[in-house]
């Protein structure tokens, strides 16, 4: 199974930006450790990454699987929906992520 | 008046945009690291506009810019301006252009999942700044941005706080905005006049069936600007060129000095020749003699070593050629020897506003001294009663700042008596007015000439008879004991009937 790389983009150390990797910290944790690398980029230090991902908002959660890329804006403060939205069961284990679509207004599981 | 002028360039200080015209009519260009809304309908030039800012910038004053697209990706953008001759991609490696790409990408996956603000695009805005030393930054558009993200509050406040970085990197800003109705509102995102401190409109107007574009500066911060609208065009190899309908009038003094008409008797009629700097209508209907005072005028000023212009929008090269050599000039050696140039083009080629562009360019090319137009009913044709009373003012207005001596003719549709359209609007924007008539005698096409208004100077007040022989106009006697000349219905009045209306006026 591919893995999911993650980009989360956030500017300087604000009160939003510790929610948005706490979050993350917290969402990636019931995933299996061998299937995500996470990523954190703050934009003050390297904007031109920003650039050529052409992030506007932050913080910007980018998942890329394969060559596919979804992308997160806002500092994650549902954990479900994030997991749904990106192809994972509540449980962290991988759900086909071709086949999901915006879910991101749904609750459970998403399957 | 100078005083004043000096008063109005004081207070706030601005920065030139190189747009051609624009900094004429906002009395020195946009207010200096503030940021400026530039509002219009689709297709009114906005995103033409942002990129001319940048590009006249880096051109003209090696002033570095900072595009930010939230519209057409920068691929297009580097096209569609690359026909204007601007070389945006070769701008982008000297490090004195760069795009902040925030355009939409197709087909991408993405959600909202908490709060969030644009801190990444302002990282991003200010790391372009700062790499590019940019002085200049335009933002194209507000609309795009909105439609991009759903919660409106979050984007209102950080374009706040975008504005207020952007004034603290000291560079000056243009963002451009949809609007829906050349004359609504201006204000749609309910962000505009928080974050910007002036505001311009272009419009595309349709009017009697042609498109009539201009510009509006409707607001400006603590600075003076003229009102109202102008029009702009856009030019191939230029881009946006804004018509100033009056040019300052700093060097605009009036001028005493006399120039021949190019006929002695001309001359002595108007007490002593035109003056320098004066704009001289010629009135007739077809075959009264305007192109022959037309030649008359070049040919006294080429004598005088004065370089001289003709514009023809009547007549063709051969036949204007052909005309003058009848009358002994040689057209064709006086544009050989870099004393004439003659340009004559067909009125329908191009709209109004780009036969003024071409005409001041080529009078800033050629650097006449006498500039003749034959004539000015020809071009009434191709445009609205509006846009062509603004031609003639800007046009006017321009040769008068370049000290020109200016001849237009103009075509009377009734071959005696009457007045043209073009008079009409015209007839307070010239400083001298001539008419040429026929005049029917005794069964007999006479023809009289009359100076009707000679700004500034005494002049001969009668209709005097005219002949035109191969060696040009002879002025003659006055048409005596005869009335109603010029209303078209010449009578013959009784001597002592004149008698007594002159001694009526003695008393």
């Amino acid at each position: 199974m591919e893995t999911v790389v993650m980009k989360l983009y956030i500017t300087g150390q604000t009160g939003r930006s510790t929610q948005a990797v706490k979050n993350l910290k917290s969402i990636v944790s019931v995933i299996e450790p061998e299937m995500v690398t996470v990523d954190i980029l703050d934009t003050l230090e390297e904007p031109e990454k920003a650039e050529q991902d052409k992030v506007l908002a932050t913080p910007t959660l980018i998942a890329i699987s394969g060559d596919r890329e979804k992308r997160i804006i806002g500092n994650l403060s549902n954990h479900q929906q994030v997991l749904t939205f990106l192809g994972f069961s509540e449980k962290g284990a991988k759900i086909d992520i071709g086949k999901t679509e915006d879910t991101s207004n749904r609750d459970g599981e998403g399957v | 008046m100078k005083r004043d002028m000096n008063e109005l360039f004081q207070g706030i200080e601005k920065l030139e945009t190189g747009i051609e015209g624009f900094d004429l009519i906002s009395y020195g260009g946009i207010p200096k690291n503030r940021t400026t809304l530039v509002a219009g309908t689709a297709g009114s030039a906005k995103t033409m506009f942002a990129v001319q800012f940048l590009a006249a910038g880096i051109l003209n004053y090696n002033q570095p810019g900072v595009f930010i697209t939230f519209e057409e990706p920068p691929g297009d953008i580097r096209k569609n301006m690359s026909t204007l001759g601007w070389d945006i991609e070769q701008w982008e490696k000297e490090n004195k252009w760069i795009f902040v790409d925030a355009s939409p990408s197709i087909g991408e996956e993405a959600t909202v999942i908490g709060k969030y603000d644009l801190g990444a695009l302002l990282a991003r805005i200010e790391n372009a700044v700062r790499k590019t030393e940019a002085k200049r930054v335009a933002v194209d558009s507000l609309g795009s941005l909105f439609s991009m993200f759903r919660e409106k509050t979050i984007i209102r406040n950080e374009l706040f706080r975008i504005a207020i970085a952007l004034k603290e990197l000291e560079v000056t800003t243009i963002i451009t905005s949809e609007r829906k109705e050349e004359y609504g509102e201006i204000a749609r995102f309910g962000v505009e006049e928080y974050v910007t401190d002036n505001v311009i409109i272009l419009r595309n107007v349709l009017e009697a069936e042609k498109r009539r574009r201009t510009l509006e500066i409707l607001k400006y911060r603590g600075a003076n600007h003229q009102k109202g609208e102008f029009p702009f065009s856009i030019i191939s190899t230029k881009g946006l060129v804004v018509i100033p309908l009056s040019a300052i009038e700093l060097k605009q003094q009036s001028s005493d000095k006399r120039i021949t008409a190019g006929n002695k008797e001309v001359d002595k009629m108007c007490g002593g020749g035109f003056f320098r700097d004066s704009i001289v209508l010629v009135s007739g209907a077809t075959g009264t003699g305007k192109t022959l005072m037309t030649t008359e005028f070049i040919n006294g000023g080429t004598v005088e070593q004065e370089k001289c212009m003709l514009l023809a929008f009547e007549e063709s090269r051969e036949q204007l050629f052909r005309n003058a050599q009848g009358w002994g000039v040689d057209f064709k050696k006086l544009e050989k020897e870099g004393r004439l140039l003659v340009h004559c083009e067909y009125p329908e080629i191009a709209s109004l506003e780009d036969h003024l562009i071409m005409i001041k360019d080529l009078i800033h090319e050629f650097k006449p001294k006498r500039v003749a137009l034959d004539s000015l009913s020809a071009l009434e044709r191709i445009s609205t009663v509006k846009g062509f009373r603004e031609f003639i003012i800007s046009l006017t207005s321009f040769i008068k700042h370049e000290e020109i001596a200016g001849l237009f003719t103009s075509t009377t549709p009734t071959l005696t008596g009457g007045t043209s359209v073009t008079e009409g609007h015209i007839s307070t924007l010239t400083d001298s007015i001539i008419l040429l008539r026929y005049v029917e005698l005794y069964g007999e096409m006479r023809r009289g000439l009359t100076i009707l208004k000679m700004r500034g100077s005494a002049h001969d007040k009668n209709i005097r008879e005219f002949t035109i022989d191969g060696e040009g106009m002879h002025i003659g006697k006055p048409f005596r004991n005869i009335g109603g000349i010029l209303s078209g219905n010449p009578q013959h009045i009784a001597q002592e009937e004149a008698d007594r209306l002159t001694s009526m006026f003695n008393e």
